[in-house]
């Protein structure tokens, strides 16, 4: 019931193509994406002592900050989780799980907002 | 039987069975972290108070994010060797994986525990005074009230146990006041029969069941009583409905059919009365210490001395102190005052700053606190010339002018005094505080999701890290006999572990930073 | 750097085996088998008949609560006493001292009983059970993809059963804030006790935390055996419906369960560590008077984080109805499930939505017109796939020659029960109605005809069906008609009447059945005892039913073939009861799987497993011939 019961190991696993992998390659590609997040991580903390007050935009630290972490979660999952060439069936699983949750915290943050008017009330 | 997939991928979805399985477990950790951060912008929108801003130390959370970044480096190495059949280059990958999660927890428990013995107490009038409550002696928790001359104690029978000996302590006046109970020591007490008996939990259960029997005889009687008295209550009720919001005409001939059911059943049921009547007498007489639900005991020898949490009390006055479980100690309040040496003032949800009471503790650093708070209204108007006017309402003027350290007020070396010093603690009056605590998840809802966000997170490290350190101490089988197997193992659980580095890369800015 | 190395070794399945062939795993005792055994038909069994002690427990919770609305004030009679009685002396004289129902006891068999029968009765029983039972077979796989997490799933969920059952002997009794234990009355109502973490509100939060992480593990399990382990020729789209709803149902776990995991942790430590995440500011009760807590939270947060869960869970509830059903249907009738590929897709449609209706629970809590008219949409949107599936199974009895076994009177009686329960759910969609019934009987009678005599009743179906597959022995037809009839007319009398008693005002929480409003809703008051006459009936009618269940195993008669009602899906191509690894050799599928009455085939049920006959081919090229293939 195995349909792949003969075919060699490396054959299957998404990465390796056929061709054995080059260690020391992989390695410094992956050394690259470490010093990518770690210039990240600097750069968002010294967002956060920017003072933005004084160039009138409050909102820009939650913004950048959450922006530059966004940028280095999507290096974490594209290289190290290997989401850049994964199968289709988990794209579409990730896709529905964002949607939902995403969902979950716009429609909170909505029903927060909207109270009913004290003006309606009186 | 085997289970096919195990470790070639099925050809049409082109996955292996684990690998289907970790992303779909981790489709479930993002709804479940998803929640997390949906409930944390709820509680922060919805916050009625200051918002903890840069509050948290941000080195150790910085730190503790580059040692995550390293190790999900080395966790994906350690499979690309695993892949690259190189066991040496795996092995190393996963010890440096494995001790920057030891190190990651280490940074953690260190903040934790600066957080723990960090206290707050909060004043009824908003005044914010954190600190430490003298925590060089052990017996200081700075939160306990002490009963001394306890010489009678009263429990309730349907609900009271014996916990309430946990907060019992010597009292013998000297240094340490209230030190601690010798084991096996044991109370003596005079019921209101006059027997005089071992106060255990056993004794204290036979009253109870003593107790519980009668009160079952007295329902009983007290529901045929009442089935009795229906016809007749219904009668009344008919009466009052008469005058009532709802009026309704009086029905004289169902009343007297009623009050007719009523004679009957009173006739009937007379012998039953008796026999539970005569029941109740007989328990009664045979323990009379359990008749009542309130059985007030005196105590035979010393007087008893207790220091108690106030959480686990209902209620304290002068005389007496209520568990939650309805004991009551009857002697003489000690003392409840909460000593604190603060480290920092804060006025923010104060209305009047200039008669805080904050000044009734610490008079003499008020004149200092109004001239930095002028000092930073005059630096924050001249930095923000369009709020000039409604810098008040501002939340980061108040920031800057209202939470104030004690080391911006005094003078280095009083400031280290009143910071440290425990005979300089002031004594905060009980009746001033709204609320006391440390910086645990009770600190505020801002400290409660910090906790259990990071909580968590710490949880998912520790539980990652024993896998993968079982699939380092045992991957050597597993790799002779089929390396692409445990190629495979490590990286379903390095998935899990960049995961969870994901969750730390927003945790870091939203917590520490934002 | 040789990566083909070591070679997998040779896997030989699949090639002419004999019963005995299949006993490669070692000899097994009988813990092994039995307790805790990683056989995803055994687990099925252990979470089928743990799934029924509960059901009845909170049944018998929910007896001992009519009688209280039926009579209040009058102690039980000792046909009902011995269930309180089960819990002990202590328990008794705690909370009946006087033999009758006490408003606290009342509260706590509510709260029970609304989470015994959706967490441990109707969830493991119509999802745990029968999707290990009957999903890999159905797929044609030897086991669950991963069968000791299988194993750890179902003992997960038995201790988080055991912690619920063990608060009622807590001092402070279980839970008692209701099903959905809404803050802050959950976390104030056991204030007073001395220990906050031997309280039946946190161990209610323990064990959900348990049966959450139970269901988590169950769901990936499902969906990967679906996804992975599906048998040679079963493409998504000749998968039976059945495979489908408990494919779509694990996702519903799997994506629902986290938030509510998330509110029962924040509750847990609000109780525990005396957090404020759902305490106002200057929150004040009657007992403790100002809460010595920080205060700042939302008790509204609790009830987004529970109904974003407990809607999709709704669902969960009655997809493996419909699920069962449109097995039992298509069986029965002789002819394919009408309108199977709409009813797919209204399947997906529904799982989608069921995102993001949760709201239309907390109209109430004071949301403005902005987000209560979103909710209300997408609340009246998502009955159109349930239309879809409801008429979808209608029209499949359309021309069929019937047969009437019990499994299928069941299914028939589902039909028009669920219907009513969906259909009277429409008006509660809607705000303005919903502000004026909200909490009343009608609520209550609108969710229990969907989860009474609409998913236990197809529940029954399910078991009644496969009853023969997982003992080898039938379910005696005289008892099922004696089981059937009664439950069919004891739950219209039961449910019917608490419409008219919501739309008249009655409140879901009365303890006494409204007797303090006596003045004003009296009227309405002989509905009382009529319902609990009902609920008697019910639970007589109960009794042929758990005869039948235990004496047809021992002594039911034998079937005389692996597929004893001529169904075509891949369960019945096994052994019967199926071994430990299921099926004798590879299964390889040729068709979809509701192949019914298929013209020039020459029996009228055609198999998944059997490929097209000569007559069948024949027949299919006339069809293309005259231009009639439908594609």
């Amino acid at each position: 019931m195995d349909h792949s019961t003969n075919t060699p190991v490396h054959q299957d696993g998404h990465d390796s193509h056929g061709a054995p992998l080059d260690l020391a390659k992989t390695v410094r590609s992956y050394l690259k994406v470490g010093g990518v997040l770690i210039l990240g991580t600097f750069l968002t903390v010294a967002v956060a002592y920017v003072p933005w007050m004084q160039t009138g935009v409050h909102w820009a630290d939650t913004t950048i900050g959450l922006l530059i972490a966004t940028i280095k979660v999507s290096f974490v999952g594209l290289l190290f989780m290997h989401l850049n060439h994964e199968r289709g069936l988990i794209y579409k699983v990730l896709f529905f799980t964002i949607i939902f949750s995403i969902a979950m915290m716009f429609l909170f943050v909505l029903a927060f907002l909207d109270p009913i008017k004290a003006a309606l009330l009186n | 039987m085997e289970i096919p997939y195990t470790v070639t991928a099925r050809p049409d979805t082109g996955l292996y069975n684990a690998k289907v399985g970790i992303w779909l477990f981790l489709a479930s950790e993002v709804m479940l972290f998803g929640g997390l951060f949906s409930s944390y912008v709820f509680l922060r929108i919805g916050a009625d108070y200051p918002w903890p801003f840069h509050e948290l130390k941000v080195l150790p959370g910085f730190i503790n994010t580059m040692v995550l970044i390293i190790s999900s480096v080395s966790i994906v190495s350690a499979w690309a060797a695993l892949k690259a059949r190189r066991y040496g280059w795996y092995q190393i990958n996963m010890v440096i994986t494995l001790l920057c999660a030891l190190g990651f927890m280490g940074i953690k428990s260190f903040e934790y525990y600066g957080k723990f013995t960090h206290y707050s107490v909060i004043l009824h009038d908003g005044t914010v005074m954190d600190g430490h409550p003298g925590h060089a002696s052990e017996e200081h928790r700075g939160d306990k009230i002490a009963l001394g001359e306890v010489k009678s104690f009263s429990v309730n029978l349907a609900k009271s146990e014996t916990a309430f000996l946990r907060h019992r302590r010597i009292n013998d006046g000297g240094a340490k006041p209230f030190g601690e109970v010798p084991d096996g020591q044991t109370i003596k007490v005079r019921t209101p029969s006059g027997k005089e008996v071992e106060f255990t939990q056993s004794w204290l259960n036979k009253q109870k069941r003593d107790y519980r029997d009668l009160e079952n005889v007295r329902a009983k009687l007290a529901t045929l009583q009442a089935r009795i008295d229906a016809p007749k209550a219904r009668v009344e009720d008919m009466k009052r409905a008469v005058s009532g919001n709802f009026p309704v005409p009086f029905d004289a001939a169902k009343a007297e059919v009623l009050l007719a059911e009523h004679q009957d059943l009173q006739a009937s049921s007379a012998s039953k009365l008796k026999e539970l009547e005569g029941k109740i007498k007989a328990l009664t007489a045979g323990n009379p210490d359990a008749a009542a639900s309130t059985l007030t005991l005196q105590v035979a020898g010393d007087p008893l001395a207790f220091r108690v949490d106030e959480r686990a009390l209902a209620k304290y006055n002068a005389g007496e102190i209520i568990f939650r479980d309805d004991v009551i100690l009857k002697g003489k309040l000690l003392g409840d005052s909460i000593p604190l040496n603060a480290d920092l003032i804060d006025l923010r949800s104060v209305k009047d700053p200039e008669n805080s009471l904050a000044w009734k503790y610490y008079p003499g650093l008020k004149p200092a606190f109004f001239k930095h708070m002028e000092e930073e209204t005059e630096a924050f108007k001249k930095k923000h010339p369009a709020h000039a006017n409604d810098y008040e309402t501002n939340a980061d003027w108040k920031r800057s002018a209202l939470r104030v350290s004690l080391e911006e007020l005094a003078p280095e070396t009083e400031a280290h005094a009143l910071m440290h010093d425990e005979s300089k603690a002031v004594q905060v009056e009980r009746s001033d505080k709204r609320f006391y605590t440390n910086f645990s998840p009770s600190r505020s809802p801002y400290y409660a999701i910090y906790f259990l966000m990071t909580g968590l997170h710490g949880l998912h490290v520790v539980g990652g890290s024993i896998v993968l350190g079982y699939f380092l101490f045992t991957g050597r089988r597993m790799y002779k006999r089929n390396p692409e197997h445990l190629a495979n193992r490590v990286e379903v659980g390095g998935l899990f572990w960049h995961f969870v580095d994901l969750v730390w890369i927003f945790l870091f800015p939203v917590f520490y930073l934002l | 750097m040789d990566a083909t190395l070591p070679t997998k070794h040779a896997d030989d399945h699949g090639h002419d085996h004999g019963h005995d062939a299949h006993h490669d795993d070692h000899k097994v005792n009988f813990i092994n088998k039995y307790i805790f055994s990683t056989d995803h038909k055994m687990i099925g069994v252990q979470y089928g008949i743990t799934g029924l002690l509960f059901l009845a427990l909170g049944f018998m919770l929910m007896l001992v609560m009519r009688w209280s609305i039926a009579h209040p004030g009058l102690p039980l009679p000792s046909s009902l006493s011995w269930i309180v009685g089960l819990f002990g002396d202590d328990f008794v004289s705690r909370w009946a001292p006087n033999g009758a129902v006490s408003g606290s006891l009342y509260n706590m068999f509510g709260a029970m009983h609304g989470t015994i029968m959706v967490f441990f009765g109707v969830v493991p029983l119509g999802f745990a059970a029968f999707v290990n039972f009957v999903t890999p077979l159905q797929v044609g796989a030897p086991d669950m993809a991963f069968p000791k997490l299988n194993m750890w799933s179902f003992w997960l969920f038995f201790v988080s059963g055991v912690i619920m059952v063990a608060s009622f002997f807590l001092p402070t009794g279980a839970a008692q804030a209701g099903w959905t234990n809404y803050s802050p009355l959950a976390a104030t109502i056991q204030m007073n006790s001395d220990s906050h973490f031997w309280t039946g509100q946190t161990q209610w939060l323990f064990a959900m935390v348990f049966n959450i992480s139970a269901s988590l593990l169950g769901a990936v399990n499902v969906l990967t055996t679906v996804i992975n382990l599906r048998a040679k020729g079963l493409t998504w789209m000749r998968l039976p419906f059945f495979t489908w709803a408990m494919f779509i149902i694990a996702f519903l776990l799997l994506l629902a369960f986290p938030p509510l995991e998330v509110a029962a942790l924040m509750q847990l430590s609000d109780q525990v560590f005396g957090s404020s995440f759902f305490l106002p500011t200057g929150l004040y009760t009657k007992e403790a008077g100002l809460l010595n807590v920080s205060g700042g939270g939302h008790p509204v947060l609790f009830q987004h984080l529970f109904w974003f869960l407990a809607h999709p869970e709704v669902y969960v509830l009655r997809l493996p109805a419909i699920a069962i059903v449109s097995e039992v249907i298509p069986c029965n009738t002789r002819k394919p499930l009408w309108g199977y590929k709409s009813m797919v897709y209204g399947l997906l449609t529904l799982a989608f939505l069921s995102f993001i209706v949760w709201a239309h629970h907390m109209y109430l809590t004071g949301m403005g017109s902005v987000v209560a008219t979103f909710f209300q949409f997408t609340t009246v949107l998502i009955s159109v796939p349930s239309v879809i599936l409801l008429t979808c199974l209608m029209i499949s009895l359309w021309g069929g020659s019937i047969r009437f076994p019990v499994p299928m009177l069941f299914a028939t009686a589902f039909l028009p029960m669920f219907g009513i329960g969906g259909l009277t759910g429409l008006p509660l969609a809607f705000t303005f109605i919903d502000l004026y019934l909200h909490d009343t009987y009608y609520v209550i009678a609108h969710f229990h005809y969907i989860v009474a005599p609409g998913v236990i009743f197809g529940l029954f179906a399910g078991i009644y069906h496969w009853y023969p597959k997982v003992t080898g022995r039938m379910m005696g037809t005289k008892l099922g008609h004696l089981h059937f009839w009664p439950s069919l007319i004891a739950m219209n009398v039961l449910f019917a009447p608490m419409f008219i008693q919501g739309m008249a005002g009655f409140h879901r929480r009365w303890f006494d059945g409204g007797k303090v409003f006596e003045m004003t809703s009296h009227k309405y008051f002989y509905l009382n005892e009529i319902i609990s006459w009902g609920a008697w009936g019910l639970g007589i009618a109960q009794l042929p039913f758990i005869i039948n269940f235990f004496y047809s195993a021992f002594a039911g008669k034998k079937v005389t073939s692996d597929n004893p009602w001529n169904a075509t899906t891949l369960e019945w191509n096994t052994p019967t009861p199926p071994p430990h690894g299921n099926f004798l050799t590879e299964q390889v599928v040729y068709r979809g799987p509701y192949e019914y009455s298929v013209p020039g085939a020459d029996k009228d049920y055609s198999p998944q497993w059997e490929a097209p006959s000569s007559g069948e081919k024949k027949a299919a090229a006339a069809d293309a011939a005259a231009g009639l293939t439908i594609h």
